[in-house]
This record gives structure tokens, sequence and C-alpha cells, in this order.
């Protein structure tokens, strides 16, 4: 690779794929965090993806747990074969001698792998931010200040804000005119004492709560060695500390870097990881959203209120409501709710369930009747039938609760672990199991039901006396699970100066008046037999002022007249007056194919499959729809629209042999 | 002479030490005032006692100190005056009424114009902060209060501090200044480590308030509330700017101050007390309340509901409280501190020459021989000798002077007498002292009355006669840096 010698811009980064806490109990006891899916895509992918945007192509991971899984997921991602100017780099790292960010530093410095300047991540970052605008500014600074050894690069974002977590809630002191960092404290207590000497050599400084540490570090070559000279720094925020505030240490100066517009957030916790699946969902994220730049077997539609859907998806017989994910290959049952939530790949998830502001990832399996509310379902968990998962309850790898049991709020199952033993088996599913592992003498039959695998989880409590285990078991029990209304107001607060577009909010409300629009237009002009064109014209014009997509129009027009026609007896008389403009709407295939699919939901939704028959006939009759694309769209419907249409299907395919032969 | 005329009604028999006496002054014939009441009465602080030049305001009020041979308080009353206001309130200590009043009538007169001065007297003996002067002018008008410190010397423009003040609908708006220092050699503005910084913490997007301390009343840390950052998250603070203590005090401000009668101070306790306020406050109340109170109001009497608006203003007057500032960088100088009163005494001189009155040299005898610099100014009625030489100081009136003086960087205040070859470099040399032959002081402060023998040396003293050292000592311990204050001087 070609790089001067002079050259000081950063072409390295390391990312630190280890978090040295335990947030994530018990789920990083399988897996380590950076593997996680976050809107179905593991969570590292976003962090590599960002670095290589950025242009960095030698990227050192340093990892410490589940080393090996990181290994094999880098060498089955398309980071490697894609642009072969990438080198990604997988540092494991001893588990016993490497404790903390320092430890890895420390061996860092040792392995002697850093050329220059570079920059430092953790693998939990999830970024939208053009990283030239921070490396200028640390050139710019480093010609001023020849001590400088760092920019952090800080984000705005307002006190509460549901991406900030406890370790997050830091108070800034800076200089505002050369941006030098002079402070830096938790906001832990109720006020914050500045020594009077602080204030002898500046006269302005900035006093900020709105500044959250992306962690984020554009680093001069030798960081790692401090590290090596201070041998009891463990962590990032006493690394800084002690440079800011500890003048003899080596009299170096660390400055920071301030993204205004650009998204930047950290998953260190349950309740971070939900805020920012939220806002991935939401777009602030963008261009990293999950219909952008996803692998070509895990392609996703965007469509209205925040919904994404497989590529290849029919219309489930399902309910989904806004902000919500699912995953391809996901089979979901009739009469289910799912509201703001993600659902990974090959789920299936029964008939009357409810699931709410939930994260279910890969293979879930979820019965009839569940209701889930605020819950993680690790990859492979199954959820029987009729079991209620309360808010806050995480259900680790390959677990298994219910049936017909409530989970308390808050319950975490895991099949790891010490206390759980793989050879009993048989034991745990069998129902008189007594096994009784927790103190208050419940036996976990009761609690997680008759055929549950895996045990209840609960924090270690060794770690009682310190500070840091303070701060880690409040952030562990603190509710980790966000109601979206409650975030919506800091949004507004914190990024009404944002350039990205404003969330779907808005939407909800546009569809719904669309929607009542245009059933106003058909009903007024089918009642006085007006002139189809000037109803045509009529529903345009509302389209433009809703700003409503023409497939979307079209979908919302075939409500409307699905909607109007009081009893199928009369639906000729609507196709009658109507058809001529649905046969100007829909002349493609892809038009077509809306018509069909909105027939089918309204049939699921309305329980009127029967009438499907019929309905496809008269349209079929007055060429509104036609025969191929029926035939296509029949393959893929669902089983109970493909019997009772079974008979027109046949006749369809008769009719078109016929001609074929007549040919 | 128009007479002064004792208002009757309004005599001394107030109980709590207040006396209002009110000096009608016109140019011609005495007439009843009609005014239209103006958007803000100014109120001129002078009751202070100086605590921080003792040495030299011990016979002689503070606000009648000489700043370029000018009494300070002429220049807080001459910016009002210039500022087109016709009614200002003076407060004064009862012992000094008497000279202030003589001096400002004096002053007024020569100008012509018709500005009426109202004075309000402390007790000399009262414990009464600047809040509680406040508090007794406050139910004098029914305007805004402009409060503004006799030792304030400044050049700002006041509409620009009463559109910030109303753009805000603040409570009070403070007028912020950069600290003065003259332009060193270098270019490079330092810091004088004997002034008393000012912190203000300040919202960079609008000026509001968040912090104001100043450092002698800061222990050792200054302290700031989590509450507070998350209520305004972005705090700029600045330590090289001057709180100038000109005010603009909206009508809520007093009536906060009606319900805290335990605040007496303005600076260390109103203040903080309004910047807490801003804090607590919780947006959107106004208008709910507003909203309640209209509907009750409607259910009771239908006719006579107040017009929407006229309940609004009422309410966001009650809820809303925000402090501002204005930040200026014309010339802005608070003469309060010892150390520097000889420099500020030369800067303003500089700067303010179209406001200090001129002296008649006609009434001076000053010998032909002696040599005047150009930045001296030189009072009425002084008798300078032969072969003198003067540089960037200044004489007061009826100063005499005898042969073969050199004086330097000082100030003479008025009714000095200095006999021959004497040597003054950066002194203050007080009213009515007597400095015999021969004698060499430098950085050196002689107080009122004192008479120094011939051929005396000092350096860094404070030169006090004994009459006046128990009236000094109850200025506290202060003078425990004596030496530390003579280095300041050389500077």
């Amino acid at each position: 690779m070609r790089m001067p010698a002079n050259d000081n811009i950063p072409r390295q980064a390391v990312i630190v794929a280890d978090s040295f806490n335990s947030r994530f109990k018990p789920i990083t006891l399988e897996k380590p965090r950076c593997l996680l899916p976050l809107a179905n895509k593991p969570l590292i992918d976003y962090c590599l993806q960002h670095l290589i945007s950025n242009g960095f192509h030698d990227l050192i991971i340093l990892s410490r747990a589940h080393g090996t899984l990181i290994d094999k997921h880098i060498s089955e991602s398309r980071y490697m074969d894609r642009n072969e100017l990438v080198t990604i780099r997988n540092k494991k790292m001893n588990a016993d001698k490497c404790n903390s960010l320092g430890d890895a530093m420390r061996e860092l410095s040792d392995e002697g792998v850093l050329r220059g300047p570079f920059i430092l991540v953790t693998g939990d970052m999830i970024s939208n931010m053009d990283m030239r605008a921070a490396m200028e500014t640390h050139q710019a600074t480093k010609e001023k200040d020849k001590d400088a050894i760092m920019t952090c690069i800080f984000k705005k974002v307002m006190p509460g804000h549901p991406t900030r977590g406890l370790e997050d809630d830091v108070v800034v002191c800076m200089n505002p005119d050369t941006n030098r960092l002079l402070r830096f404290r938790n906001a832990n207590s109720k006020r914050f004492d500045y020594d009077l000497e602080l204030f002898n050599n500046h006269d302005v400084m900035d006093f900020r709560y709105d500044l959250m540490n992306t962690y984020v570090m554009i680093c001069e070559a030798h960081v790692p060695s401090r590290f090596t000279d201070h041998f009891d720094i463990q962590d990032m925020d006493s690394f800084i500390k002690g440079i800011i505030v500890d003048e003899e240490m080596c009299n170096e100066t660390i400055y920071i870097h301030i993204l205004e517009h650009s998204y930047a957030a950290r998953v260190s916790n349950l309740r971070t990881y939900a805020s920012v699946s939220h806002d991935i969902i939401n777009r602030w994220t963008y261009p990293v959203v999950p219909d952008n730049n996803s692998p070509p077997e895990d392609q996703y539609i965007y469509r209205r209120r925040g919904v994404y859907l497989p590529n290849s998806v029919r219309p489930y017989k399902a309910v989904i409501h806004q902000n919500t994910i699912v995953g391809s290959e996901t089979t979901i049952d009739r009469n289910t709710n799912i509201v703001d939530c993600v659902i990974g790949r090959k789920c299936e998830i029964g008939a009357n369930v409810k699931i709410t502001n939930s994260y279910i990832w890969d293979e879930v399996t979820i019965k009839d009747d569940c209701v889930i509310d605020s819950a993680v379902l690790c990859s492979g968990a199954t959820v029987k039938q009729g079991t209620t998962v309360s808010a806050g309850c995480i259900l680790s790898y390959d677990t298994v609760v219910g049936p017909n049991t409530v989970l308390k709020a808050g319950t975490r199952v895991t099949v790891a672990g010490p206390r759980h033993m793989r050879n009993d088996s048989e034991c745990s599913n069998d129902s008189e199991d007594t096994r009784c592992s927790d103190p208050d003498n419940i036996s976990e039959t009761d609690v997680l039901g008759a055929d549950h695998w895996g045990v209840i989880y609960r924090s270690d409590e060794d770690n009682s006396s310190d500070e840091e285990g303070d701060m880690e078991r409040a952030e562990f029990n603190r509710k980790w699970y966000v109601r979206h209304p409650d975030c919506s107001e800091f949004d507004e607060i914190s990024d009404s100066s944002d350039s990205t577009p404003v969330p779907s909010d808005p939407e909800p409300d546009s569809d719904v008046g669309f929607y009542g629009e245009v059933c106003d237009s058909f009903k007024a002009g089918f009642a006085i037999q007006k002139d189809i064109d000037n109803v045509l014209i009529e529903v345009n014009a509302s389209k433009h002022a809703y700003n409503i997509s023409v497939a979307d129009q079209l979908m919302h027009s075939t409500r409307a007249l699905l909607e109007l026609c009081p009893e199928i007896k009369e639906f000729p008389k609507y196709v009658g007056y109507f058809g001529p403009m649905f046969i100007k709407l829909a002349k493609d295939r892809d038009s077509q194919m809306v018509i069909l699919d909105e027939i089918e939901t309204w049939a699921l939704e309305k329980s009127r499959i029967p009438d499907t028959q019929k309905i496809l006939h008269i349209l079929y009759n007055e060429d509104v729809l036609d025969e191929s694309y029926i035939l296509e769209w029949c393959d893929s419907a669902d089983d109970d629209i493909q019997s009772s249409i079974a008979k027109f299907i046949v006749w369809l395919k008769e009719a078109e042999e016929e001609s074929s032969e007549s040919d | 002479m128009p007479p002064t005329v004792l208002s009757p009604g309004l005599d001394d028999d107030k109980s709590d030490g207040e006396e209002t006496t009110v000096s009608g002054l016109s140019s011609g014939n005495f007439r009843v005032r009609r005014r239209r009441s103006p958007e803000f009465t100014p109120v001129v602080m002078a009751a202070g006692c100086g605590s921080q030049m003792f040495e030299l305001s011990s016979d002689t009020p503070k606000c009648m100190l000489p700043v370029a041979n000018t009494p300070m308080i002429w220049f807080s009353v001459n910016y009002l005056i210039s500022h087109k206001f016709e009614e200002i309130f003076v407060v004064v200590r009862r012992a000094a009424k008497d000279k202030i009043e003589g001096y400002l009538t004096s002053c007024i007169r020569k100008l012509e114009q018709d500005v009426h001065i109202e004075y309000v007297c402390i007790e000399d003996d009262a414990d009464l902060g600047t809040a509680d002067s406040l508090r007794l002018v406050a139910p004098k008008t029914k305007s805004d209060l402009l409060v503004i410190s006799s030792d304030l010397i400044t050049k700002v423009s006041l509409s620009e501090l009463a559109n910030v003040h109303r753009a805000n609908n603040a409570a009070l708006t403070a007028l912020i200044a950069p600290r003065y220092s003259p332009p060193s050699a270098d270019g490079r503005r330092k810091r004088n480590k004997k002034d008393d910084r000012d912190f203000i913490g300040l919202d960079p997007e609008d000026d509001r308030i968040l912090y104001i301390a100043n450092e002698k009343d800061i222990e050792e840390e200054i302290s700031i509330k989590r509450g507070q950052l998350a209520r305004f998250p972005h705090m700029r603070l600045h330590t090289n700017l001057l709180d100038s203590h000109l005010y603009l005090v909206s009508r809520t401000t007093l009536n906060i101050l009606d319900n805290h009668p335990d605040v007496s101070m303005m600076r260390c306790e109103l203040l903080p007390l309004l910047v807490r306020k801003q804090i607590k406050q919780i947006v959107n109340t106004s208008y709910t309340v507003f909203a309640d109170r209209l509907y009750s109001k409607k259910q009771d009497t239908d006719e006579d509901c107040k017009h929407p608006e006229e309940y609004f203003e009422v309410l966001s007057e009650v809820e809303s409280v925000g402090c501002y500032v204005h930040k200026t960088q014309d010339f802005t100088v608070r003469v309060n501190q010892l150390h520097n009163y000889i420099k500020y005494n030369k800067a303003v001189s500089e700067n303010m020459d179209d406001v200090i009155p001129q002296n008649d040299m006609t009434t001076c005898d000053i010998s032909k021989m002696t040599q005047v610099g150009k930045c001296s100014r030189i009072g009425n009625s002084v008798r300078i000798a032969e072969k003198c030489s003067f540089k960037r100081s200044f004489i007061g009136n009826r100063v005499e002077i005898g042969p073969h003086c050199k004086i330097v960087d000082s100030v003479i205040m008025d009714d000095v007498r200095i006999e021959d070859n004497v040597s003054l470099t950066n002194c203050v040399v007080c009213k009515d002292v007597i400095i015999r032959n021969k004698c060499t002081l430098k950085d050196s402060r002689v107080c009122d009355g004192f008479e120094v023998a011939a051929e005396s040396e000092f350096v860094g003293e404070s030169l006090v006669t004994d009459s006046a050292l128990p009236n000094m000592m109850t200025f506290s311990i202060c003078n425990c840096g004596h030496s530390s204050d003579a280095e300041d001087l050389s500077k």
C-alpha cells in the first residue's frame, strides 16, 4: 500500500470489539456484543461499513470474548472479497490477561502494528458521520498545538435522550475557541464542582451537558504507549481524565470535535439497543437504513409508516403496524398484531399473537395466542402457546418458555451459565421437575412454564462495592425498553436543527386523510354517475396534496372500491363505473400486483375470502386485471385464498390454453 | 438661584430611616411638573462606602472621589441626562447627601436642562444593601427600573441594552463589557491578578444568564447544578468580562423582591435568586393558567371578561423570569478598587473627554517655566510655581505646588499644598494634605488631612492621620495587603 512517509492522515482504524462489561448479559454469554443483530444486521457490520466508506482500508479488530466467532463472521462476510484493498485483522486477546480497554491498548502497543495516527472506535458504534471534517480539525489542531494527542468526536445529544446511557451522561468542560477538552466528568451528582484553578488559564469556558462521547477518537500513534506508561489505566474515560487533569502526566492535550447534524450512537446497553433500533427504523441514520446497502439475499422494501418488509414477501395475514422490520422467510399467521418491532429471518409467528416494541431475532418460534411486550427474543428462542412475555424480559439463545405462563417483567432466561447443565435436558423438559435453583425456592417451572428450557439469569452480585459496579448494576437494572412516544419529544428537542427528514410521524395521517378523500370522491362520483375522468382528476389532486405515491394511490383506490360496494351482488355495477379508471391506472405488472395484493389483504382482514373469486372474475371480465398476472399472483397467495379461487383459476388456465391452441 | 423646596408631608419622621427630599430645580420659574411616565426610571446607587478603596474615601464619599478631576457620580448622572432622563433617583447615605446634592445641583445648573433629581437617603449606620434600596425606590414609580452604580463610567448606548431587555421580555438585563486593560506593548491583554473576576455563565444562543458570581464570593470551587444544566445544557462561562452593575429591572423582579424580604444585596442575592428562578419555571405554564382563568372568568361574569391578550400579559409577567445580558465592546470601567484607581483615571481622561467638564484656566496661576504633560489635567484655581513637571497626573482644585516639583502618574485631590522639591510617582494624595519640602513619595497614598514632614521618603505606604485611623478600621482587615497594593500601583 502506498503511504507517503510524512503523511499524517490516519489510515488505520482500530475497532475495540469487546465492551469489557456485562450490560448485555446473559445474551453475551454466548455471542460477543458486536455480533448481536441490530435491525437484522450484526452490529459490527455497521461499524466496518462505516469505516470502509470513510476510506479506512486497514482495519484492526481487538476482540477478547468469542474472538473466533468474530473471525468466522469476518471471513464469511463480503468485505474482504469486494475490495482487495481492505484488510481486516482480528487480534484475539487472552481473556485472562486482558480485562479492560487499557490492557487491550497495552497489547496493541506491544504488537507494533500501528504505523501512524489511527482512528479508535468501539465495535458497537452506529454512525453516518463524515470523518473527514473531524480529521481536518485534528490536523489543524495538531499544527497549532504539538501536544495534541487525540481528538474525540462528540455528538450533540440533549440530556435524557434515550441514546444516552448512564455512563454517557457526562458533563464536558471545554474551551470554545480552541475546542480543547478541559474537564470531563460523569453527571452522577447533583452538582458539579470545579476548582478555581481551572479558570486561571482560560477566559472563556463551555460547560456542556448536551454532548455525548461517541468514543470515536482520532489518535496519534503514541496513544497506546501512553497506556503502557500508565499501567493502571483501565478505561478510556480515566485515560482522558488522566491526560487532561494531571498536567504532570505528560503535558499533553485532548481536543474535541462536535457533530451537530450527523448521527452517532453506541449500542452500549439494552436501552440504547432499543433506541438505536428505533432510530434506524425512523431513518435518522440515513443512509444506514435497512433498505439500503444490504446483501442481495436480504433486501427490504421501505413501506409507509416505517414498515420494512422483505423484497420477496407476500402480504401477511397479520396486521403489521408502524415502525417494524420483518426479515425474509418469516411467516406470520392470521390475526396477529405487530407494532414497533424488529423481527428476524426465518421466524415462525403463530395466530392471535400480539407483539409490541420487541426485538425478535432469527429463527424464533412464537406459537399461537402469545403476548409479547418489550422483550428481546434471541435466535432460536421459542415461546409456547398462550404465554405472556412481559416488559423487559430477555429470552437468550435457544431458550424455551411456556406454555400458558406469564413471565414476570424483567425475567432473563438463558441456557448458558454455570448453573445450567446440558445433560439434564430430559429432566428440565419434564413437568415434574422441581429443581430449585433460585434462593426464593420458587420452581423455575412455575415461572417459566412447563416446557421451559433454560434458567433464570441473575446478574453477578460480587462486584458491588466500587462505583463502577454501582453504575453497572444501575444500568443493568434500569428499564431498558423505551416507549416511543416518550422519546419522540427528545427527538424534537435535540434534532430540531437537523436537516435529515423528519421521521414518518405525519405519514399515517396523510394516508388516512388520502383514503378518506378517495372514498368521498368515489362515493360522490358514483352517486351522480359523474364522468369517471373527473373522478380521476379529483383523486390525482388529492394524491398531490397528501404526497402519496402512485402505488399507494392505486392501493387506496382499490380499497375504496372494495369498501364502497355494500354487497358482492352490486359489485359489477361499481366495476362497470370505476373500471375505466383502473384500466388507466393499472397498465403494467407492478400496478396489477398492487391491486391483487390489496384484494388479498382486504379479504383476509375482513374475512371476505369466499367473495374473492367473484371479485377477481368481475375485474377480469372488465379487463381491469390481466389473466397472466392473476395466475402469477395466485401461486404465491394465501392458501385459503388459493383454495377459494381454485375454480376460477382452473377456468382461467383452460381459457388460456384454449386461446393458445386457437392461435 | 431658585430656592430648594422641601415638599411638605415627606419629612424626617419615617420610621425606617428613610428620608425623601424633593428638590425642585428649573432654569427659571418654579412650576409643577407633569411628565409622561418614562419606560425606565433611573436609580443611581451612590450609597457605597468604597470598602475596596477605603484609604481614599475616609472623608469623601466614594461617589465623590475624583476621576479625571471629576467626581465620579457625575459620569453616571450625566450619562442618564444624556439619554434624556428627566427624573433621576439617587440613593445616598445621609451624611453624604448634602455634599452630593450640592455638587450635582451646581453641575445641572450649568447644563440648563430640565432635570429633576430625587434623593433617597439611607441612614449612615443602617445595614441596607442595594436590593433594599430598590425596595425604597420601587413604590415611587410604576415603570421598570434602570439601576446604575455610581462608580460606573461607560459610553454604551442605553438603547441597545433596552432593546435586549424588550426583545426578551426580561426580568433583568445586565450590561457586561470586557474588563478594561490598556493595550500593552506586545498587544496582549494581561490579567491583573488583583482584579476580582466576575464569573458570568451565559447561554451562547440567547445570552441568558445561567451563572453569576464574583471571585470574592467564591470560596474554592465553582459548582454548577445538574438541574440547571439539564434545562440549559450549554453554558459558556466568561471570566474576562465585567459585570458593569448597570441593570434594567422589570416590575416582575420587584414583585419577586417583595416575596423575598431576606434578599438585601442585588448582585450577591437577588441576581442568583433570579437566575435560579429561570431554571425552576415550567414552560407553557403561563399559557395553561391563562386559559383556565379565562374560562372561569367567563363563567363568572361574561361581560367584564378581560381581553385575552391582557390576561396573557399579566400571567406571563408572573410566570416567566429571564435574565439576559447585553455584551458591549464600548469603553466601560468600574472605579471600585484602589489598585485600579490611577490607571482608570488615565483611561477615563483619554476616553471620556467630551463628558469631563473643562476647567477654567483663567483662575489658575501656572508659571511659564513649568511643564504640563499631554495627559495631565489641572483643576480650577491651581497655583503652580516655576520649574515643575507633570506627567500623566491629575491636579485638583485649589492646589498649591511649590517650585521644582516632579509629579508623575499621580492623582492629587482638592486643596492640597505641596512645597518645594517634592517628587511624587504613582501616588494618590487626598484632600487637605500638606507635603513639605524635599519629600519623595513612590507608590503611596496620603489620606485626608495628613501632613508629610519635610524630607521624608516613602515607598508603598499608606499615610493616615490618627483621627482617621479608627474610621478605617471599620473597613475590616482589608489593609493586610499594603505592600502588594503598592506593587500593583507600580504597574
